[in-house]
């Protein structure tokens, strides 16, 4: 037996591959058939891609179908609303790597001076996942202190590694 | 035979230099600790080294890829033993009977086991890789288009199958999906940019590499930093190195799951934690002591490690005789051996014999290299098991910006890297194979090209398509599969099978 919000995903991830599949073989259609360049009208760009939308559709519908029939459609009950909460404290530690990785890699990367961008990041990252509220200000301080010595070694290290060792240009 | 050893000899010798050692050593190692780490993969261990070895010399390059990617399906075992948690997803059978060794104060002895096992399956590997990747590719000089045409499908089909056997319908449309990510860029007949929608970054497609360190980088470190910590259950270790006694007692079951774990490895992007799963299903079924096993077997435990290992060599015969993946990590190093110049396929034993050879060799260095630094530095692998996630994953995505970025120094490729990092994780937490995704995007091109060439030989006519001998084994066996993934068909084939059964009473 699956869980609800199994179910209920499937239903949601369903109707976002049928609308893939569909726009998949309408992109497909309208892709040129180069006429003027005289080619075998079974080579054209858009026939395998059509193919595949379509197979995507043919899927997406099962998986559609199959949810509807397991409840997708149905709002939970309240035990499996209680059940479906699910620990909020992984919810939370994945939600700030998301946000501190997707920050560093798209925001500063590139931006900013890969070292400066990879110390500010690790630092962020250990301060912020090993920050413990209930703690006294000393462990506050070596906290922020040890993430500190680690960005910076990390920043450094992967300089000297990367750019010198393995000849490979950094972002 | 004496010819193959005569070669095998060549290719050892071939690798006579200081440097040799030196990177069998290092990758090994990096790639135990990488496999013993949750959350680090063989597949991201190999994508990223890929990215790092691509100005080193060919085969030094693909030696260290070889030697990370045995060294890390080995080096998960030392996690599912010690933490219960399977380092690569390769190991999750070795948690089985592992960790119950571990509880009783034999983590030692299991890691010793596993360590022998998992050098014994790779040998048995190796050497089918010499015997049968020749004949292999001999039979695939045989295969035209119509013959490619449906390997594609069958391996998308397949590996969509083994990899989510519960719900195989999740491994199709992660396959199919794969295929549909191969579409994105100039495709290879008329080089008509397709789904570029005018991004001149998308016109060159989607690199196997940036979007392979997303879905098992990025989405692995997610998915590490929202589990539980956890625990590890030995502190100490109590003796490594096995008994001789111990290892005879099961060499019919070394031997079973090494055959098993080769052939499991051979299918295209199924890999080594099915591998795994079929050989240690296959030693309970013909063990004496069935009722040890999940209870701290070691035979259990030797035939889930020797199972995953041998898989390792057998998912390389595929990619050396007709360049299709038999893993996830064996599509990276196909990545890889393009990358540096290497052309696998069915012509390999015409333009390059002695690399075949060469890549067993590897192997066999890969296999020394476990062995020794398996059983010698146990004490030093349980202190990185220590290294907390939360100092450890920051530094493992620092290394997934810099790999995609290495090879065409594009930030495009980064920003490929995150969004196939949050889409696989998605997919994951939704039971979606990555395997079939990842076949899926190298088999595009292949499935793209040889169907449109396949309609012009034909003008059209899809007769050959069904008819040829070769290409109605693939698509009866394709058209079987799916037909036997659906639940109504599945039960009705039982009852028959079981009123059969009753008839012959």
């Amino acid at each position: 037996m699956r869980p609800h919000s199994l179910i209920r995903a499937d239903l949601v991830t369903a109707a976002v591959l049928l609308s893939l599949g569909l726009f998949v073989v309408a992109e497909a259609w309208r892709m040129p058939r180069l006429e003027e360049r005289q080619i075998n009208p079974l080579t054209v760009p858009g026939i395998v891609p059509g193919l595949l939308g379509l197979v995507l559709v043919a899927m997406a519908s099962v998986l559609l179908i199959r949810s509807i029939r397991a409840g997708g459609l149905r709002s939970r009950s309240d035990t499996e609303e209680a059940a479906g909460e699910g620990d909020g404290s992984s919810w939370r530690r994945l939600g700030l790597t998301a946000a501190l990785c997707l920050a560093y890699a798209a925001g500063l990367v590139g931006h900013v001076d890969f070292r400066l961008a990879t110390g500010l990041f690790v630092f962020a990252f250990v301060a912020l996942f090993e920050w413990n509220p209930g703690q006294s200000l000393i462990r506050h301080g070596r906290t922020v202190g040890w993430a500190a010595v680690q960005a910076a070694l990390v920043a450094l290290a992967v300089a000297v590694v990367f750019q010198e060792l393995f000849l490979v240009r950094l972002p | 035979m004496l010819d193959g050893l005569v070669q095998l000899a060549d290719a050892v010798a071939h690798f006579a230099a200081w440097s040799t050692p030196f990177n069998v050593l290092w990758a090994t190692l990096l790639g135990i600790v990488i496999g013993a780490l949750p959350g680090l993969t063989a597949t991201m261990g190999v994508a990223l080294m890929t990215t790092l070895t691509y100005r080193m010399a060919p085969d030094q390059a693909i030696l260290i890829l070889i030697c990370m990617y045995v060294g890390a399906i080995y080096g998960g075992s030392r996690s599912a033993i010690l933490l219960n948690i399977p380092g690569t997803p390769a190991n999750a059978a070795t948690s089985l009977d592992g960790h119950p060794l571990a509880q009783t104060g034999r983590a030692g002895y299991a890691m010793g086991l596993a360590t022998s096992a998992s050098a014994l399956g790779t040998i048995v590997g190796l050497l089918c890789l010499a015997v049968f990747a020749p004949m292999l590719a001999e039979f695939a000089l045989d295969f035209g288009s119509f013959e490619f045409f449906w390997l594609a499908v069958f391996g998308v089909v397949i590996s969509g199958q083994m990899t989510s056997l519960e719900d195989p319908l999740k491994g199709y449309i992660a396959g199919f999906l794969g295929l549909l990510v191969a579409m994105i860029g100039q495709e290879g007949i008329h080089a008509h940019a397709r789904f570029s929608f005018g991004v001149a970054d998308l016109t060159g497609g989607i690199g196997l590499i940036p979007a392979l360190v997303g879905a098992f980088g990025f989405a692995e470190i997610l998915t590490v930093m929202k589990n539980r910590r956890a625990e590890l259950t030995a502190s100490h270790v109590d003796r490594v190195l096995p008994r001789t006694a111990d290892l005879w007692r099961y060499k019919r079951t070394v031997g079973r799951s090494g055959l098993v774990g080769t052939f499991v490895g051979v299918i295209p992007g199924v890999g080594e934690d099915i591998g795994a799963w079929v050989s240690y299903a296959a030693a309970r079924r013909a063990s004496k002591e069935k009722e040890q096993f999940g209870k701290g077997s070691m035979e259990g435990l030797m035939a889930a490690e020797t199972g995953n290992s041998a898989a390792v060599p057998g998912a390389l015969i595929p990619v050396l005789t007709l360049a299709i993946p038999g893993s996830a990590p064996a599509a990276v190093l196909l990545a890889a051996m393009f990358i540096h110049g290497v052309r696998p396929g069915p012509l390999i034993m015409f333009e390059a014999p002695e690399f075949v050879f060469r890549v067993v060799a590897m192997l066999l260095f890969a296999t020394i290299a476990i062995t020794v630094l398996g059983l010698a530095i146990t004490r030093v692998l349980l202190l990185v098991l220590r290294v907390p996630r939360e100092k450890l994953m920051p530094v493992v995505f620092v290394l997934c910006v810099i790999g995609p970025y290495a090879i065409t120094n594009r930030l495009f490729d980064v920003y490929v890297m995150l969004v196939f990092g949050v889409i696989g994780f998605a997919l994951r937490e939704m039971k979606y194979p990555m395997a079939p995704l990842v076949l899926g995007i190298i088999l595009g091109d292949i499935l793209d090209k040889n169907l449109r060439r396949s309609l012009v030989l034909t003008d059209g006519d899809l007769g050959p398509f069904f008819l040829r001998p070769i290409s109605m084994v693939l698509w009866v066996t394709t058209a079987l599969i799916i037909l036997f993934s659906i639940p109504a068909v599945k039960a009705a084939a039982g009852r028959l099978a079981a009123r059969i059964r009753g008839r012959g009473d």
